[in-house]
């Protein structure tokens, strides 16, 4: 009742103060009151229905969620302690907070008599403890097919094995023959284990040749073999799971025996024969034969290709050895799949760039025209292989094309939030983001490329050991010295610190500056960044020496006379020279320790920096090292100093005991 | 508020006239009628409240510090529900429910916890936050995470997620010391 009086209310103030009319103006009337409303009102037109799946709400709200850079992924505690920052500690995490979700279902298990009671109306089957199954458990037909149902495998196999196997129903056996040709007789990783899942299938990935580990005269061919009558179905069955693990050789001869008994393939079984027709012919023009007759009996029978049957046609011709033949075929392949109106899936796109572009073969340029293609509508998932596609474009872009463009414009299409399901698994993703970056690294500029590593680095990938390195060489050799610091503290976070090889490379750019910038340390008191992270750095691994000398720990983490010599390097240019001398004291500690020689022309920089302040202990510990290892210019060296430097008594006797040691030039050429 | 008056008086006449039939055996008595207290009545309140050790050195974290009645002024509620909104549902089956994780949570975390365990209940979901020292490695912490969210969540047939901050030691909570 108060909305008209507020709305006069309204307008009089805004007449009062003159805004109403400019508002008026602008073609909105912002406030109306009710009889103007309806004077002007438009007739509404309501939309047609649009209607709407279960999950259409869900799907809305997830495509409004991206992947935050700035943060850990959500699986981790946003909290500084808990969030992982080398690859192995993203690893160790979240399996670790897996295997606590193991011990619970597992006390679930053992004491299903605590977990009874049921809270939610209807109740969740999830929830309840599974039943477990016993002596006194009757063995019915009815029983399997529930373990069929929730496949349980070794328990459904366990209710078969009591049975009466003349008693089952032929439909119940058909199942069962389906259900254990399809898990290979074994209980498969939870669904539940979502993180063991991720980071197992990364081994697996890694081979390319498939293994056979199809269980030969298991129990799914006896069960094949005791069938009374032998039906077209119990042939797809076994043919599937032969191909689906691996066991080639068996499957193309259930095929053929299938074909000699008269009995039709159905679409699935003729896929899967396509699929291994590279394996059971070796030589190209058989292998394009077959795919033929299988083909042309498929258009016979009046069964159309789906895109896995050109899937694994595909996969099947990049066996093939010969590029030229291969890419002939697949070309062929692809405008006929197209004139039949199959859209071709990701796992198409992954198997024609196995095709075209080999290791050694000539350079194709077919994956722009696929990124081109994919920009303008990506494809659903429809096939195993689709997630394979961006970790094989990356490593294409990287390794072929040397395209920095491209690879962005592949990136950008996996940002976008629905296309974060076709990453695959952890390796794939390493390998897509290995490759990402090696090829960022060379192409770009270290602005340009910085900023991008500042986006992926730490929370999307934690780069392995070699990329790491390969960043600090490009960084080093564009000379971004000022980028330095940012990856030495990066490598402390990833645990990188300690690998010998990141430090030399880590040492190598530090020196690559020019000397102390006047610009960046503007106050007396501050250190230069290089500066401190050069004294951080000698710190850091004097520290780790003597904590593996205390614990008596091996460790592979040894000083090495080019380390100390880059270290020495920056402390002289930045005229830090307490650090300088105490890297000379560790030189001479060490000497024939070091597993590298410490450079001569730092060594002679740190003689003239001696003999300027006047420093003869330090000097003479140069001179030391340098006869020990037989420099050349030792002579020169020692002459130098007796001549410029006050020497007691002492340090002469040691001088003249140094160069009487130190073996001639001639001797040590 | 008459029904459970009536209810009160009624186990107590129960348990006048027992004890009536146990001390005497043939003398008759009159049940005796309750009296009102008529002593002045005792106003204190300690439950939320903190004792003053004699050495002073008991630690207090800001939620101990502050009274129950600072809810909503200086603090804020242990455990979010609807049960005491109008029709509000399960209020007994919560509180007992939010007993039993506090103590699961806090027995699962042995000696981890600097402060309350807050219950937050939306839609079906049970988010339980608090406070742990870093005293635990860090996959050790996840490892107690996935444990205790798959086991509550099983016992309580819905979603549980912990929400865990942590802190270097116990005494980064403390607030004062009384």
């Amino acid at each position: 009742m108060s909305c008209p009086n507020l709305n006069s209310l309204i307008v009089q103030h805004l007449f009062k103060n003159g805004r109403f009319h400019s508002v008026w103006k602008s073609g909105r009337p912002v406030v109306t009151n009710r009889h103007s409303f309806s004077s002007e009102a438009k007739e509404i037109v309501i939309p047609k229905y649009i209607p709407r799946g279960p999950t259409d709400i869900l799907e809305a709200l997830a495509s409004t969620v991206k992947r935050d850079p700035t943060g850990p992924h959500y699986k981790f505690h946003d909290d500084p302690y808990l969030i992982p920052a080398s690859s192995h500690a993203k690893r160790t995490y979240a399996l670790a907070q897996e295997a606590g979700r193991k011990a619970a279902s597992w006390i679930k298990q053992e004491h299903a008599d605590l977990f009874n009671q049921r809270n939610a109306e209807p109740f969740i089957e999830a929830f309840s403890p599974v039943e477990k199954l016993t002596e006194t458990t009757p063995m019915t037909e009815d029983l399997l097919k529930k373990y069929i149902r929730t496949s349980q495998v070794a328990n459904a196999i366990h209710v078969y094995g009591k049975l009466d196997s003349s008693e089952i129903s032929s439909a119940t056996k058909q199942s069962f023959l389906e259900f254990i040709s399809f898990y290979n007789e074994e209980d498969q990783l939870s669904e539940e284990l979502i993180e063991e899942r991720w980071f197992r299938s990364g081994v697996k990935g890694m081979r390319d040749q498939v293994k056979s580990t199809w269980k030969s005269n298991g129990l799914a061919e006896r069960i094949f073999s005791g069938l009374d009558t032998i039906t077209p179905e119990a042939y797809h069955a076994l043919i599937c799971g032969m191909v689906k693990h691996g066991q080639a050789v068996g499957a193309w001869e259930h095929y053929n025996q299938m074909l000699a008994d008269g009995f039709q393939p159905d679409l699935m079984t003729y896929n899967s024969i396509l699929k291994i027709s590279g394996i059971i012919r070796e030589d190209g023009e058989y292998i394009i034969t077959l795919i033929n007759d299988i083909l042309t009996s498929m258009a016979h029978a009046g069964i159309k290709p789906d895109v896995r049957s050109l899937n694994a046609a595909l996969q099947s011709i990049s066996r093939m050895p010969i590029t030229r033949v291969a890419r002939e075929k697949a070309s062929r392949l692809m405008s006929d799949f197209k004139s039949i109106g199959v859209q071709p899936s990701l796992g198409t796109y992954t198997s024609l760039l196995k095709i075209f572009c080999r290791d050694k073969g000539p350079r194709s340029n077919i994956l722009i025209d696929i990124v081109r293609r994919i920009e303008i509508e990506m494809p659903p998932i429809q096939d195993v292989e689709d997630v394979t596609f961006f970790s094989e474009a990356m490593k294409n872009c990287n390794y072929h094309l040397d395209d920095v463009q491209l690879a962005k414009r592949l990136h950008s299409l996996l940002s976008s939030s629905q296309n974060q399901v076709f990453i695959g698994d952890s390796y794939k993703e390493s390998v897509y983001y290995r490759s990402f970056l090696l090829l960022l690294s060379r192409a770009e500029g270290p602005e340009a490329f910085m900023e991008m590593y500042r986006h992926l680095v730490p929370h999307i990938y934690t780069p392995e050991q070699n990329v790491f390195e390969n960043v600090i060489k490009s960084i080093s050799s564009s000379s971004a010295i000022q980028y330095v610091p940012e990856l030495w503290s990066d490598a402390r976070y990833f645990e990188l610190s300690e690998r010998d090889s990141v430090l030399e490379a880590l040492l190598e750019a530090l020196t690559c500056g020019s000397g102390p910038d006047p610009t960046i340390v503007v106050d007396k008191n501050d250190v230069d960044p290089v500066l401190a992270t050069a004294r951080a750095i000698m710190s850091h691994v004097n520290q780790v020496i003597k904590t593996a000398e205390e614990k008596d720990r091996t460790i592979s983490l040894r000083w090495t006379g080019s380390m100390l010599g880059n270290l020495m390097k920056v402390f002289l240019q930045y005229g830090d020279l307490d650090s300088a001398d105490e890297v000379m004291m560790k030189v001479n500690q060490l000497k024939n320790q070091l597993s590298s020689y410490f450079p001569l022309a730092t060594l002679n920089i740190f003689v003239e920096k001696c003999i300027e302040r006047q420093n003869s202990a330090t000097a003479l510990m140069a001179i030391d090292y340098a006869a020990e290892m037989g420099y050349e210019n030792v002579t020169t060296m020692a002459q130098r100093i007796s001549e410029q430097l006050k020497l007691d008594e002492k340090q002469q006797q040691k001088l003249s005991s140094i160069l009487s040691n130190a073996p001639t030039p001639s001797e040590t050429s | 508020m008459a029904a459970i008056l009536s209810g009160l008086f009624y186990s107590s006449d129960v348990y006048l006239s027992l004890s009536s039939v146990q001390s005497t055996d043939k003398v008759a008595v009159v049940p005796q009628l309750r009296q009102f207290h008529a002593s002045a009545a005792c106003c204190k309140v300690q439950s939320g409240r903190y004792k003053i050790s004699p050495k002073r050195d008991k630690a207090l974290t800001y939620e101990m510090a502050n009274p129950p009645h600072f809810i909503a002024h200086r603090k804020s509620w242990n455990s979010w529900d609807t049960t005491s909104l109008l029709e509000g549902q399960r209020a007994a089956e919560t509180s007992v429910e939010d007993v039993f994780i506090r103590r699961f949570v806090s027995g699962t975390w042995h000696d981890q916890l600097c402060s309350e365990i807050i219950i937050k209940r939306q839609h079906n979901l049970i988010r339980i936050a608090g406070i742990i020292k870093q005293g635990l490695a860090a996959r050790k912490m996840y490892f107690l995470i996935g444990y205790t969210e798959e086991l509550l969540s099983n016992w309580l047939q819905c979603p549980v997620k912990l929400e865990l901050q942590t802190v270097e030691n116990k005494e980064a909570t403390v607030f004062k010391y009384i």
